[in-house]
């Protein structure tokens, strides 16, 4: 390899990276420029409302659903392991600390971003390149006010109360297959799990995982979208975009927000 | 004292790069209650002088004044207040899929608050009335037609009753009909609403049977300008094959290509 | 689907958010067990805390009877400070 080829592609390398570095700060300034724009969506809240509904209420058989499979998969994978310490009893502390703590919010998340956060940005996108947001400009409504901040703010909304529901949906679905299939004894399933798992540490801190991700999540959804190339092709693109940052975004902040959390002196 | 024209365009340069610019010394001025066309091939920058009339974009020299406003240095808010005075049809109408026929054309009306609900449900039936499609009310933007679609949309950018409107492509995909609507419809609106319009097309024939005046462009710039008939006898040899659709002459048939007997891989003769 | 539609379902999905968080607060954490009756405070030093946290349960003959309120570390004794709540 020649030098020549060798700086050229460390050249490449080093446009990637700030333009990638300077794609984040142009995202930003979308954001505080949205914030400071929210008065629509919340002065006309019926906007934000039926934004709770596409991105909450239509996620809610895929989170349901979900939840109840990882309940039960935790509930035989926890049982198999526990029982060979012969603390099968522990089931409960298992299945409950796992979905609170980590899975709720982090699966969750994920199936958020792809279900509600993909939707999010081909929808934003797919008004970009049909000229819809172009006609609101002219006819001097601001498509951020009016588009963009009722999305962000049903998606905020939305993202904690589905990973409640997931974690709740865990829980029953680890019960159902620890007690009722396999037999574990439901005092002590449901007595050991209050035992171990704290309000403060454990479900608030589970609470505000959930809502770091939803902040994350909608606005890269609704920034994708908002900044796609208007055409067919860009829209894709920028759907595909969504969903990968997300998925990175969420579990690169878990790992940050578990080890500011969960780790070091406990109060 | 002589009115001041609605739109001026005053030595007027617009490039996205500084390298290659798009708009050239454009000189222009459109007086009120005419219906102007601005026309030329694809990629003149027909589009971006209409762009740059909306104040969507600002001129890198020159000044563009629109309803006695320099664009250019106008704010936010004042740019708005500019554009509730203005309604532009988007190419494929831009209509909000989300809504029905009713709701988007009282969008605007709503967005700019302060009318009761009877009073908005008149002016939309008002306005679709207009343009023929009061029954189609409650039909959604995917149950109508490319021409009813078109239509709807001009219902909604004459909701505020602007004093200029813009056309961008018309009469793009039109069946022969809905283009006569539409012809009719522009023409008909223009002077019932004492308004301005200002058409971007590259559809030669019909729209010089509607408009008072033509600004013709090539290559970013204005290379003639007139009334149809001078435009129609122009000696100019572009807006000649243009306006005759001669299939080859100042723009040649041809893309630039080497030697054919060469592509053919033929012995040269 | 119109604009009441939208609110009913918003407002069951609000509803059942809610009902999974105090599902969560009162069944599966410890909510439940914080008690309003009169306590009286313990204060004990151990030569080690081993797994002991604020809030865990304190026990006698395997009821709980009472919750860590606080845990410290004494500078002169060099032994950890626990002071409990016990009804």
């Amino acid at each position: 390899m020649s030098l020549a080829t060798l700086r050229a592609r460390i050249e490449r390398l080093g446009a990637a990276m700030s333009s990638h570095v300077w794609r984040i700060g142009y995202a930003s300034r979308f954001l505080f420029y949205m914030l400071v724009h929210s008065g629509t969506a919340l002065k006309r809240f019926h906007l934000t409302i039926a934004e709770i509904y596409f991105a909450g209420v239509l996620s809610l058989i895929i989170i349901l659903v979900s939840g109840l499979f990882v309940g039960m998969v935790l509930g035989l994978q926890g049982y198999e392991t526990l029982q060979r310490f012969g603390a099968s009893e522990s089931l409960g502390v298992l299945v409950a600390l796992s979905l609170v703590r980590e899975l709720g919010p982090v699966v969750a998340g994920l199936l958020f971003a792809s279900r509600a956060g993909s939707a999010i940005t081909a929808e934003i996108g797919l008004m970009k390149a049909t000229e819809q947001l172009s006609a609101m400009e002219m006819m001097a409504v601001d498509p951020v006010a009016r588009v963009v901040a009722p999305r962000f703010w049903g998606g905020v909304i939305s993202m904690p109360l589905l990973a409640a529901l997931f974690s709740a949906m865990g829980v029953f679905g680890g019960y159902l297959v620890g007690v009722q299939l396999i037999g574990v004894d439901a005092g002590a399933f449901w007595s050991q799990m209050q035992a171990a798992v704290d309000l403060r540490n454990d479900i608030l801190n589970g609470v505000y995982k959930s809502i770091v991700f939803g902040i994350a999540v909608t606005w890269i959804a609704v920034f994708e979208g908002y900044d796609a190339v208007p055409t067919a092709e860009g829209v894709s693109r920028a759907t595909t975009r969504t969903v990968v940052t997300s998925s990175l975004a969420i579990l690169a902040l878990d790992f940050v927000l578990t080890a500011l959390m969960f780790t070091g002196t406990e109060k | 004292m002589p009115q001041e024209p609605i739109v001026e365009i005053r030595n007027v340069s617009f490039g996205y790069e500084a390298a290659r610019p798009v708009l050239r010394d454009i000189d222009l001025a459109i007086e009120r209650g005419a219906v102007v066309g601005i026309m030329g091939q694809s990629g003149c920058g027909k589009t971006t002088l209409l762009r740059i009339i909306m104040g969507a974009l600002a001129p890198t020299r020159g000044e563009a004044r629109v309803l006695g406003h320099a664009t250019a240095e106008l704010e936010r808010d004042g740019l708005y207040a500019m554009r509730r005075k203005m309604g532009m049809l988007f190419q494929f109408g831009a209509l909000f899929t989300d809504m029905s026929v009713f709701e988007n054309v009282a969008f605007p009306m709503r967005e700019h608050g302060g009318l009761p609900e009877e009073v908005i449900h008149d002016l939309v039936m008002l306005k679709l009335q207009a343009v023929g499609l009061r029954g189609a009310a409650h039909l959604r933007p995917t149950e109508l037609s490319g021409g009813m679609a078109r239509r709807v949309a001009l219902a909604r950018s004459i909701a505020l009753d602007p004093q200029l409107i813009l056309y961008d492509e018309p009469f793009t995909g039109l069946d022969p009909i809905s283009f006569g609507v539409i012809v009719r419809l522009i023409r008909e609106l223009n002077d019932s609403l004492g308004a301005t319009s200002v058409i971007v097309t590259h559809d030669v024939q019909e729209a010089l049977g509607v408009v008072d005046y033509v600004y013709f462009m090539a290559a970013g710039r204005v290379i003639a300008k007139g009334t149809p008939d001078e435009i129609r006898s122009s000696p100019e040899p572009f807006v000649n094959q243009f306006v005759n659709g001669k299939p080859d002459g100042p723009v040649p048939f041809h893309y630039p290509a080497p030697d054919y007997r060469a592509d053919l891989e033929l012995a040269p003769a | 689907m119109n604009r009441s539609t939208i609110d009913l379902w918003v407002g069951v999905f609000v509803v059942m958010g809610f009902v999974a968080l105090i599902f969560l607060a009162l069944r599966v954490g410890n909510l439940a067990s914080f008690s309003t009756g009169q306590t009286y405070k313990i204060e004990a030093k151990f030569g080690n805390i081993g797994g002991l946290k604020v809030r865990g349960p304190v026990k006698s003959a395997g009821v709980v009877v009472g919750r860590v309120v606080d845990v410290r570390f004494d500078n002169e004794s060099y032994e950890a400070v626990v002071l409990m709540d016990i009804e």
